[in-house]
């Protein structure tokens, strides 16, 4: 039964997002993809655009990121304290 | 249709979505939200892809791929670490309270 | 101080709380800062409004990168409603609740910097950064010392990461066609969304909040939560994914969004009439709480959906009443022992608060509810789908039988027990906000307007 409802939700959502969606393979980068790797040497100063991306530009989302690294963490703890919460 | 990383993505993805839905042992969901986040970094990685394009370590005028994609993946993987880990300590607590780790019998109780 | 303080000192002030679980527990010195960590964010919040007022948006570039490469946090109307009346809450909830164990503080203000991210945030994939902190702060909270609630968040833990993995996927189309992650540079595009990442992002910000088949976790997690943190589940986290379709679907997704119109607003009056019958079922009072907020996210879902600019101004206002007076019953559930409806008993300063809260619920007059309801009756006229004003003011019936039932069972007193008045003020604060947004509804009037002028309703 709940195999059923499963397979029939994968089927219309694959037919829906496979055949709706025509994303070119190997096409041109976005604007922005673009612009890192015009600007990003001069402005950052890494060669490794990446690094760039990840460490300068969007610090703000490493940044989430370490915090939720920090909640699992934390979470892990709390859970496997259990009943003293 | 030609098999291209995007599909193969959006594929994995839905094999990870039947597995979630479908399966009744709780351990089987969590590989289910394992093979969903390997789809969706598949998929990012696959969307930046540029043909002919090296990897965006800038050395003279070359042809790079997008990397953009590449850096949200990484923050990424991050989260999906994090989500499953704790997905299996809250599996680890249910199996010691119930003993069991089928959903079906554990909806029931 | 600059808006990005409303996202940092949380956070920053979780991590000093978590070096000083490592050494000795101070109680006052914790208490002092969780509530701090609270404070300042809302003082900073408030020190923009009359900016804000004056239409004039924030905006702060980090790290000074323009906005095509890096994140940008803007501060308007919008955010602006939705992050005062979350922090105006969330200090309360927090005073509810300084007995509690400091993991629980550090993980709240966690949460708290998670959902000011995701309001101020003009970046989809940042949204999606600080809604996975959101989320999994509160995939935590939900367990407690109960036995169900391990099961609880693990389905919970289920559907939240399906609908960030539907989110994710509906950032990185969106991100091939347009080429950038900015929501306002994308909206000034003007390029044409597929249908189908409208539908993602639809699939999941409705699992976020509750949309009619995707509504299942919320009892289980709702009800089996520790009293404050099903009230900030069911007043502020469901408000953020209701708040994240407003940023999306009125910018990026606006001709997708008109295009579907008709069945949203079916979707929603779905979900408004199952919701209530549900509740009417309950024998538990935070389970028939819990259904009461999917008929109550119903109602502002439609009347989001109806596109008009009054429609977003009743939903504003839909939202604001169901906020505060969410809040309110939970809290005061949270004082009452047995959660079995016909063993309901209490002490007169819980069972008041309980009645007001339950009137606002409601939409009696006078109270805040009352001008929401009202407000997405006459859109709904407005826009001539008046069998949908006729389904809201019917399931108010509904509501008024299980709501007012629980109430009058619980003004019969029950022997003495002692609740500490940090405890009481915040479901005193609550409830009289209930009836004084209901009465001088002005306050707040001018921010709302000028939120549903800057989304725009149909052209």
């Amino acid at each position: 039964m709940k195999a059923m409802i499963g397979f029939i939700i994968v089927v219309i959502f694959g037919i829906l997002i496979l055949f709706n969606l025509k994303l070119e393979f190997g096409g041109e980068s976005g604007i922005a993809g673009e612009m890192y790797i015009e600007k990003g040497v001069s402005e950052t100063g890494a060669v490794n655009l990446v690094s760039a991306i990840l460490a300068n530009y969007r610090a703000y989302d490493t940044l989430g990121e370490t915090i939720i690294f920090f909640i699992a963490i934390l979470g892990v703890f709390t859970v496997l304290k259990g009943d003293k919460k | 249709m030609i098999l291209n990383g995007i599909i193969t993505g959006i594929i994995l993805i839905l094999i990870g979505l039947y597995g979630m839905i479908a399966k009744r042992h709780i351990f089987k969901i969590i590989l289910g939200l394992i093979i969903i986040s390997t789809g969706i970094v598949l998929f990012f990685v696959s969307l930046g892809y540029v043909n002919n394009g090296i990897a965006p370590i800038i050395s003279g005028d070359n042809l790079y791929v997008d990397p953009l994609p590449h850096t949200l993946m990484l923050t990424t993987i991050v989260v999906e670490v994090c989500i499953t880990s704790l997905a299996l300590v809250l599996a680890l607590k249910i199996y010691e309270k119930y003993k069991t780790l089928d959903i079906k019998i554990l909806e029931d109780i | 101080m600059d808006i990005i303080f409303i996202v940092i000192i949380p956070f920053f002030v979780s991590f000093i709380l978590s070096l000083m679980r490592v050494f000795r527990r101070n109680i006052f010195f914790e208490n002092f800062l969780s509530i701090t960590g609270i404070l300042i964010p809302f003082l900073v919040s408030v020190s923009t409004f009359s900016a804000v007022r004056s239409g004039e948006i924030i905006t702060y570039n980090i790290g000074g990168w323009s906005p095509f490469l890096g994140i940008t946090l803007k501060m308007d109307a919008l955010s602006f409603f939705f992050s005062f009346l979350s922090l105006t809450l969330l200090i309360l909830i927090m005073i509810y609740s300084l007995s509690r164990s400091p993991e629980y503080k550090i993980l709240y203000l966690l949460m708290t910097g998670g959902m000011q991210g995701i309001l101020l945030t003009r970046d989809i994939f940042n949204m999606y950064v600080f809604f996975e902190i959101l989320s999994v702060t509160t995939y935590i909270l939900v367990v407690s010392k109960e036995k169900r609630s391990y099961k609880a968040s693990f389905k919970y833990l289920t559907l939240g990461s399906i609908a960030s993995v539907l989110f994710l996927l509906g950032t990185g189309i969106v991100y091939k066609t347009t080429g950038v992650l900015n929501i306002d540079i994308i909206s000034s595009m003007n390029t044409p969304q597929l249908k189908i990442t409208f539908l993602l992002f639809l699939t999941s910000l409705g699992i976020k909040s509750g949309i009619f088949p995707l509504h299942f976790w919320i009892p289980d997690a709702h009800s089996i939560a520790p009293p404050p943190v099903s009230a900030f589940l069911s007043g502020l986290v469901l408000k953020i994914g209701i708040y994240s379709m407003l940023r999306l679907f009125y910018t990026v997704f606006r001709t997708n969004f008109f295009e579907m119109n008709d069945v949203l607003i079916a979707l929603g009056a779905i979900t408004v009439i199952f919701g209530s019958f549900l509740a009417l079922s309950q024998k538990n009072l935070k389970k028939m709480l819990a259904y009461s907020s999917i008929n109550q996210i119903g109602i502002i879902f439609l009347a989001l959906s109806f596109g008009t600019e009054l429609g977003i101004i009743g939903g504003l206002y839909m939202i604001l009443a169901h906020a505060v007076a969410k809040v309110c019953l939970f809290l005061c559930s949270g004082m009452i022992g047995d959660l079995n409806l016909l063993n309901l008993k209490s002490k007169p300063f819980v069972s008041i608060p309980f009645f007001i809260g339950a009137i606002s619920m409601i939409g009696l007059p006078f109270t805040c509810g009352f001008i929401g309801k009202y407000y997405v009756c006459l859109a709904a006229v407005e826009t001539s789908y008046t069998l949908y004003a006729g389904v809201i003011l019917f399931t108010s019936i509904i509501s008024a039988v299980y709501l007012l039932r629980a109430s009058y069972y619980l003004f019969r007193t029950s022997e003495d027990y002692k609740i500490p008045y940090s405890m009481r003020i915040p479901v005193y604060i609550t409830s009289s906000l209930c009836i004084i947004l209901g009465i001088l509804p002005l306050m707040i009037s001018d921010i709302v307007e000028l939120a549903a002028k800057t989304l725009g309703g149909i052209v």
